[in-house]
């Protein structure tokens, strides 16, 4: 376990390594990068050096099967390890979304396709994260809610264009639809 | 449930019934583009902007370009999908901007084959201008959005929104008289007699044209004068010393006098004639500055009509009665399609008693009818229901 926080007040991106860090945000650089990766970025050696990173705790040597999540449902972890597991959980899935975004250009038909591919990609991960048994009740919970987040983030663009009005002498239109329709 | 929307050129506005009663939203018909960065994603996340990402551009879309276009200074990058009442000739993103404003607002159909009235303006009178490509896009755009679409013309869609009357052998007779639409890209008339559209026609004039006009003459830009316009104007109180009120009062008297003229020889050219007066019922955003009113009246009464007016007056709500009418348009045909009404039938309008084809002079089509004409005395008969389809 590599866990390293976000010192400032900005969200820290690393474009090249599809990983992002919320202000004062905790990652488990193992999880989401793998220990090697991780010591041999540039970006991410910068990083520690400029003070941006810090480095909350660090273990010798990088447990084998992390990066799966094999942890025993509702046992054995503790808060930070929860909360590092699903930092990671959500910079892979705003990575995979990045460059689901990146690639959404062309006209508006291939921009709407790409929204869809992007809901889909999103209801598989809820269907994952469902048939998990490595996660605790908390966990997928926690993971359900970031996936909801997601999705409403990337449907309010076309979803939510407008000031709605409601008048307060409603009902005319009807009425005058049932006139016109009697005039047939 | 049926929905509706009316595309204007400077606003596009979606209605749709919920629990019976009518519920709008607006957007300003418009976007603003950008060189993409995260900087300015993230910027526009935070705010909550309303964008799209194209290659290496952002376009922020509706009231939110506006925004930018203020915060920034760039009215270059201030961008309009359309012009003159149609889509921009000059706008390359003209169509995927106008398909995504019309799918951020009306959304998918709830079922396939859900009807969606679309306004349209008639083709102008007194320029080159083509509605066909116009009403073709909006067609497409909302059929691939699972919608029927069901064109209706503009004015048409303030007269079934405003419901004007006439009294006709001891009963009043619904959905006639003139409709008139000040937008900012054209104005757009009709005359109905019971629903049924008898003639339709528009001038390439509006609200753009008066700040076109007004930004020349006092040197500045138009947005400045829109803001006047928009805020400050009162054509009742025209201080003289003030040149930029005295150039928009020109231009609005000179507008008002353009439309009059043009529909009263648009209407001579027609054979269409009612005896009854005619309540004249106007809409659009260019009609809500105080005192356009009763300028619009004397400029009626001076232009010899070929009918009688027996009053002017503002639709309740100018800026929506349009989308308003068009969903009563699209309740009403909804309504009527089990029956098994005839598809292609006019825009939710039934014929007018003894409505003959006109040989010509009309600029009818956008409702889908034919340019018709009402015999004279025709209206003091007892009206009775024309065959359809």
């Amino acid at each position: 376990m590599w866990i390293a926080r976000n010192t400032t007040r900005g969200r820290l991106r690393f474009p090249g390594l599809a990983l992002t860090i919320a202000p004062g945000a905790e990652v488990d650089l193992d999880c989401a990068l793998g220990r090697s990766r991780a010591e041999q970025s540039n970006q991410i050696l910068v990083a520690f050096e400029e003070g941006y990173l810090e480095t909350v705790r660090k273990d010798p040597a990088p447990p084998a099967a992390v990066r799966g999540g094999t942890g025993a449902a509702g046992g054995g972890l503790d808060d930070a390890r929860l909360a590092a597991r699903l930092e990671a959980f959500k910079d892979s899935l705003r990575g995979e979304l990045q460059q689901l975004r990146a690639a959404l250009a062309g006209d508006v038909r291939t921009i709407l396709g790409g929204l869809r591919v992007a809901r889909d990609r999103l209801d598989e991960q809820r269907r994952r994260v469902l048939a998990d048994q490595s996660l605790s009740e908390a966990e997928i919970r926690a993971r359900l809610a970031f996936l909801e987040e997601q999705e409403m983030e990337l449907v309010r663009n076309f979803d939510a264009l407008g000031r709605a009005h409601a008048p307060e002498a409603g009902g005319e239109v009807a009425a005058k639809a049932d006139l016109l329709s009697r005039l047939g | 449930m049926a929905k509706a929307i009316d595309i204007g050129t400077s606003f596009i506005v979606a209605a749709e019934l919920q629990d019976g009663r009518e519920v709008f939203r607006s957007e300003r018909n418009a976007f603003f583009c950008m060189d993409r960065d995260e900087l300015a994603q993230d910027m526009l996340d935070d705010a909550g902007a309303r964008y799209l990402v194209r290659g290496e551009q952002l376009f922020v879309v509706g009231e939110d370009a506006l925004k930018f276009a203020t915060i920034t200074g760039d009215q270059r990058a201030y961008r309009r999908p359309m012009a003159r009442g149609i889509l921009n000739p000059g706008e390359e993103q003209a169509i995927s901007m106008l398909e995504t404003l019309v799918e951020g607002l009306l959304g998918p159909a709830a079922r396939p084959g859900e009807v969606c009235a679309a306004t349209l303006p008639a083709a102008p009178c007194d320029a080159e201008g083509d509605i066909t490509f116009h009403r073709i896009v909006i067609e497409r755009c909302l059929r691939r959005l699972g919608y029927e679409p069901h064109p209706i013309h503009e004015a048409l869609a303030v007269i079934y929104s405003e419901n004007p009357q006439v009294e006709s052998g001891g009963q009043s007779v619904p959905f006639t008289g003139i409709g008139l639409s000040f937008g900012a890209g054209m104005t757009n008339a009709a005359l109905a007699w019971r629903a049924k559209s008898l003639f339709e026609t528009a001038v390439a004039r509006g609200g753009d044209w008066i700040d076109e006009r007004v930004a020349l003459a006092r040197a500045t830009t138009r947005s400045k004068v829109c803001a006047i316009k928009e805020r400050r104007l009162d054509l009742e109180r025209i201080d003289p010393r003030d040149g930029m009120q005295l150039a928009l009062e020109i231009y609005h008297e000179e507008l008002i006098e353009y439309a009059a003229r043009r529909l009263a020889e648009a209407l001579h050219h027609t054979q269409a004639s009612v005896e009854e007066a005619l309540e004249v019922c106007v809409a659009g955003g260019t009609a809500m500055v105080p005192g356009f009113l009763p300028r619009l009246e004397r400029a009626l009464g001076r232009v010899h009509l070929p009918l009688q007016i027996r009053g002017v007056r503002l639709a309740r709500d100018p800026l929506r009665a349009a989308a308003a009418g068009a969903l009563v348009a699209a309740v009403s045909h909804e309504k009527r399609r089990p029956a098994g009404r005839a598809e292609g039938a006019s825009a939710a309008a039934p014929a007018a008693p003894g409505v003959t084809s006109s040989p010509g002079g009309t600029n009818g089509g956008a409702s889908g009818t034919p340019p018709a004409s009402l015999p004279p005395g025709a209206a003091r008969e007892r009206p009775r229901k024309a065959p359809v389809g």
